[in-house]
């Protein structure tokens, strides 16, 4: 029961905010406060977003939907302008219960229907529920109350261009400029209030819940505004305050909620400007025949198709689409600018390096020999030791460090083409009328072989339509075909024959090497000439610490914030480490490789948050390893110069936050936070994790101020 | 051989000397001397002067050079492999870093050495506790940090129990095991026997005990070992047991510690060959041992990792030791003898090798039969009974070659101080690991 009733405030609140796309606690109680500024409306729309929600939980609907207010949020705004439009009598009580089945009906078909497609259905549900009542009332006098609100189609044919000034009764208001006038008052229409007041409150919660949200809004309205002189027909004199909101939720849904914010998608916001001019004057046309507004059809149906139009890409480039759907615009950037390298392996099938131990590359792709045209992406290996690829004077194939060494398999698969009788060539020598040599073609995927060549006379264990698995080794590296000196020719290609092209493809989970000797772990990458690569070997007992089991609890004591217990959960297949005392979670991902923290929601004034800074990605090796990637901004204050930052974070980027591995020694982790503005450290937090047997134990914290410690205890 | 024309002239004593006009005998002409004056660019000169001699220098470009090349034979053929460092062969802290650095394990076979270790800021779990006589206290210490406890007999494994039971722990252990793959003299005295069987009762019983975790097997089939046969049989037997377990108790081993005995280039006494040339390379080994493990049908596919303990291959030459003539004589045969400042309180090991010696200084052209003695008023101090070196006059300086492992950590404080040990830094930057002992510190315990 309590449960239900937190499902069912929840609901409420998130309904409101979700307007906006967004999901977020108080931005959701401030808009429901709001809409009470006009009480007789913002009644009808509390109950009839109660109504649809409580219909919803009853019903067993998808909770997280109801949860993060998807199907109330066209409740709300039926409700709310059903107040406005309507006298308050019984007939208002008993439109608003016969609408609160209709909009859910609407809302759950749309909802079928466009999520096949992983589409929104946006305010569709509340435009058909609206424009089905109008059709009903308008022709009955003395029900539709236009004064409340002066934009049915009569009303703004009746009085031709809306003045302004007519309904303002704010002094102050003339003193702004008209398109920032027009924003407000735009902003206002939302809840069905007319005065700049609301406009301006809801300006400022919108601010406070996105700097990116408010930017990209006002600057798709402002062009929009301004683009009006050169769209304008004057058969309607539709008035722009008539039709300016759909501009605002255009620039909102696209420039930051459902795509990634970017530079694109500014553009796109400004591409799409005359697009919706056409539509907002045809449906207006097409509209008035019924005698209906056409609201905020324009925003809907060029949203939909935009989103639709991005889905059908190919390539995926920028404009991107977001992570979380809730969360704010800042949210998204930070994390997409952050994820895109991250998580970048999760594109690619995981393949090996084809080899055991520490290799060199001495051709890569688009290489100066042979790597050219058509076969560009390939890979060719050498052994070396102390900067020489042979011993004595190598003349003898023997002398080569790489000769004989064993080829494995990238990743399992069956071997669907391989030749095994080519006679190695002497040194210096080439084969070219067999100039793959002896080789070894793999299939893994429909579309994915990888072929390796060059290998020793008579070394391949296998036959044709063998199964080998990720690590067997195939046959040993020689000096068969096109091979001066023993090499290994390693190449990724989409069709089963030998010699078709090659194709770029990112190997996963290795290590390279740099000029002082550190190895530098690379989740996804293609290697380079001159490095020095090998594949990560798993260390299973460091594996083991990071091995969080779903239900377990954990707790961290820290002087600084006490006592904290931990409990392992899991949400939808995806882990997160939840911190009862401050409902705080740390989202994270465990792989054969890793253990990566994904996300941290909450308070950051916690022992767990800090827990997230110090093991932000931990590689489960017992190698040596530096590694440095970047935290989300998300993790930074409220300050002005985080606002700065977040206005011009689709643009560039002037703050950075690093996480640094610096060393694993004697079993203690060391880590860093650093703090950059404009590419200059500024502060830096360093963290030591200590183990015990298979646990974590303590992690060190140390900044400037003050050193402190977390002990956790399983 | 460029000699500075502006140093002086080596003085040449004179020499009475039979001709030899025979035919070569099948060993070749004479063996040449080999004059080194400076090791990794520094030179030999410099380095006595500022130090003095007797002086023990070590190559931190060769110890690097010897693991990389060790681990390379080993890493391209097998996945999963780590070298753990045998303290005994050498327990000079900056060396026993140095291997730390490049990846290695620590493996120890004391309290004393444990200690040396976790000093040397290795991990706990990465250090492997070897050894026949692990003290109580030990153990418990090792049980505590989560090391590798290796049993090595019955006692040990009862001692094991309630140390992990009073602990309420899991040690992690793995079972030493000895076997015939036809050494001789059979290394039998240290773990459980294969072929008798102990050794599956040991495994058997540590599988049925709660408290103890069988991570690995361990073996060490016998020092100096020439032949790589040796270790394919060895890996083959501890192969073996390993699928075992696996098919009996459906338990996978994390590890199979082949231990160590590989060939350092030094020549064995009575050996005919020089042990340069006769000793198998690092992939002659890796490819023994992998090349087994690699065909083995594990019954779980999962490879455990191979550890390796190897010391002496890996340190022997990267150490030198520079010691001066103290003055010459003839023996009643007629022999040279040259006395130097080191004996054999420092070179323990010129007992079972015939060190390679060179000379610093540019060779006279007469090549004499010489016994080389230390300081040591003993008759047993000879560092090498017969070696061919030009006439040596007092003063001038000789360098021992491969000394680098079990010198420095069994020579001894016996009539003469132990002199200091420098490194020489990959930059060519000279560094003292250890100062010289003096009266303070050889009287220090005494009351």
């Amino acid at each position: 029961m309590k449960e239900a009733l937190n499902l069912f405030l929840k609901s409420i609140v998130y309904s409101y905010s979700a307007i906006f796309f967004s999901r977020s606690r108080w931005f959701g109680i401030l808009l429901l406060s709001l809409t009470m500024l006009y009480p007789a409306q913002g009644v009808c729309g509390l109950f009839c977003c109660m109504m649809v929600n409580s219909m919803s939980i009853m019903l067993n609907l998808n909770k997280y939907k109801i949860e993060t207010g998807l199907y109330g949020f066209n409740a709300v705004l039926v409700g709310i302008a059903l107040g406005a439009f309507f006298t308050y009598d019984a007939l208002l009580i008993a439109l608003i219960f016969a609408l609160s089945v209709l909009v859910l009906l609407l809302t759950i078909a749309m909802d079928g229907w466009l999520q096949k497609y992983g589409l929104p259905f946006l305010a569709f549900p509340f435009l058909f529920c609206l424009w089905l009542v109008l059709l009903v009332f308008q022709q009955t006098d003395g029900y539709v109350d236009v004064n409340v609100f002066p934009m049915t189609t009569q009303h703004a044919l009746s009085i031709g261009a809306f003045s302004v000034e007519s309904v303002e009764g704010l002094s102050f208001c003339q003193y702004l400029p008209q398109p920032i006038l027009f924003y407000l008052k735009s902003l206002g229409y939302v809840f069905f209030q007319s005065d700049i007041l609301s406009g301006t409150l809801l300006m400022l919660a919108l601010l406070c819940f996105s700097r990116i949200a408010f930017c990209s809004t006002f600057l798709g309205f402002v062009m929009a505004y301004f683009c009006y002189g050169w769209f304008e027909f004057d058969i309607f004199h539709i008035p722009f305050m008539y039709f300016g909101f759909n501009f605002i939720f255009t620039s909102l849904a696209l420039g930051g909620c459902y795509l990634v914010p970017s530079k694109s998608t500014y553009a796109w916001i400004l591409l799409l400007i005359p697009a919706q001019y056409l539509v907002v004057f045809s449906s207006t046309r097409l509209l008035s025949y019924f005698m209906l507004p056409t609201f905020s059809l324009t925003f809907c149906l060029v949203s939909v198709l935009f989103l639709y139009l991005m889905k059908r890409r190919e390539v995926l480039t920028s404009p991107y689409f977001s992570y979380f759907l809730e969360a704010t615009p800042e949210d998204n950037i930070y994390y997409h600018s952050v994820n895109k390298e991250r998580f970048d392996y999760l594109n690619y099938y995981p393949f090996s390096l084809p080899f055991m131990g520490e290799w060199k590359v001495t051709q890569a792709y688009d290489g100066e020999y042979t790597h050219q045209g058509l076969w560009r992406h390939a890979l060719d290996f050498q052994l070396e030791i102390d900067g020489a690829v042979y011993k004595d004077d190598g003349y003898m194939l023997t002398d080569y460090y790489c000769y004989g060494k064993p080829v494995i398999a990238v990743s399992s698969g069956s071997i669907v083409d391989l030749r095994n009788n080519v006679v190695d060539n002497p040194i210096g020598q080439k084969n070219v009328e067999q100039n793959w040599g002896n080789y070894v073609l793999i299939k893994h995927t429909d579309t994915l072989y990888s072929l390796v060549a060059h290998l020793k006379t008579d070394s391949v264990r296998y036959k044709i339509g063998d199964t080998v698995r990720k690590g067997d080794v195939l046959g040993l590296c020689g000096n068969s075909g096109l091979s001066p000196y023993p090499h290994l020719h390693f190449q990724f290609q989409s069709s089963s024959y030998v010699g078709a092209p090659t194709l770029e493809y990112k190997l996963s989970s290795y290590f390279c090497k740099n000029e002082l000797n550190l190895s530098h772990p690379v989740s996804a990458g293609i290697p380079k000439d001159n490095d020095i690569v090998s594949n990560m070997i798993f260390d299973s007992a460091m594996a083991d610490r990071y091995k969080f089991i779903v239900g377990n609890r954990m707790t961290a004591y820290s002087d600084k914030f006490g006592e904290e217990t931990w409990e392992v959960c899991m949400q939808y297949g995806y882990n997160y480490l939840y911190c009862h005392q401050t409902g705080a979670k740390a989202w994270y991902a465990y792989r054969e490789e890793d253990f990566c923290f994904q996300r941290y929601e909450g308070e950051k004034r916690s022992n767990l948050f800090y827990f997230f800074l110090s093991n932000y990605r931990v590689y489960f090796v017992s190698e040596k390893y530096q590694l440095e990637e970047k935290y989300p901004l998300t993790l930074k204050a409220n300050t002005p110069l985080g606002w700065i930052q977040d206005i011009c974070s689709p643009v560039f980027f002037f703050m950075d936050y690093n996480y640094r591995v610096d060393s694993m020694d004697g079993g203690v982790l060391r880590t860093k936070w650093i703090k950059k503005i404009c590419k200059k450290e500024i502060s830096n937090v360093s963290f030591e994790t200590v183990y015990q047997s298979n646990q974590i134990k303590n992690v060190k914290v140390s900044d400037k101020q003050s050193v402190w410690n977390i002990q956790i205890n399983k | 051989m460029l000699i500075d024309m502006r140093e002086k002239k080596v003085y040449e004593r004179p020499l009475l000397k039979s001709i030899e006009s025979s035919m070569p005998g099948k060993a070749g002409m004479p063996a040449s001397v080999s004059v080194v004056s400076e090791i990794d660019g520094v030179s030999l000169k410099l380095l006595a002067s500022k130090n003095g001699t007797p002086l023990f220098v070590f190559s931190e470009m060769q110890i690097r050079s010897n693991i990389r090349k060790a681990r390379q034979a080993f890493l391209t053929r097998y996945k999963s492999v780590a070298f753990a460092w045998s303290y005994k062969t050498n327990y000079l802290s900056s060396i026993c870093r140095l291997f730390h650095e490049e990846g290695s394990w620590a493996e120890v076979v004391s309290g004393m050495e444990y200690q040396k270790a976790i000093d040397n800021g290795c991990d706990p779990t990465k250090i492997i506790f070897n050894g026949a006589a692990k003290s109580e206290a030990d153990l418990i210490r090792a049980v505590q940090n989560d090391s590798l406890v290796h049993i090595d007999n019955s006692r040990e494994l009862c001692l094991l129990v309630s140390i992990a039971k009073a602990q309420n722990r899991k040690a992690r252990v793995a079972v030493r095991v000895n076997m015939d793959v036809g050494t001789y003299p059979r290394w039998d005295r240290f773990g459980f026997n294969y072929e008798n069987g102990s050794a599956w009762q040991a495994i058997a019983q540590v599988m049925k005990e709660e408290c103890l975790e069988l991570v690995g097997l361990h073996c060490h089939v016998g020092t100096f070992i020439l032949s790589t046969d040796i270790y394919r049989k060895a890996t083959h037997k501890m192969a073996d047991l390993a699928c075992r377990i696996e098919r009996e108790y459906t338990h996978s081993l994390s590890y199979i510690d082949m231990g160590g005995g590989f060939a350092s280039k030094n020549t064995l006494k009575g050996s005919y060959e020089n042990g340069a040339e006769l000793a198998p390379s690092m992939d002659e080994y890796a490819e023994a041992i992998t090349s087994v493990l690699m065909n083995t049908p594990f019954p779980s596919r999962q490879m455990p990792m191979l550890i390796l303990e190897t010391g002496r291959a890996l340190i022997d030459d990267a150490g030198y030791l520079l010691s001066s003539v103290l003055t010459t004589k003839r023996l009643a045969d007629g022999r040279s003898n040259v006395v130097i400042d080191a004996g054999v309180n420092l070179l323990f090991t010129s007992f079972w090798y015939n060190h390679k010696v060179s000379v610093v200084q540019a060779p006279t052209t007469c090549i004499e039969e010489t016994r080389l003695t230390g300081p040591l008023c003993m008759n047993i101090d000879v560092l090498r009974d017969r070696v061919s070196l030009p006439l040596l006059n007092p003063g001038q300086m000789l360098l021992f070659h491969y000394v680098g492992a079990y010198n420095v950590t069994q020579w001894m404080q016996f009539i003469e101080y132990r002199p200091s040990i420098v490194m020489i830094k990959e930059k060519g930057e000279v560094k003292t690991i250890r100062r010289p002992e003096d009266y303070d510190y050889v009287t220090a315990l005494e009351e």
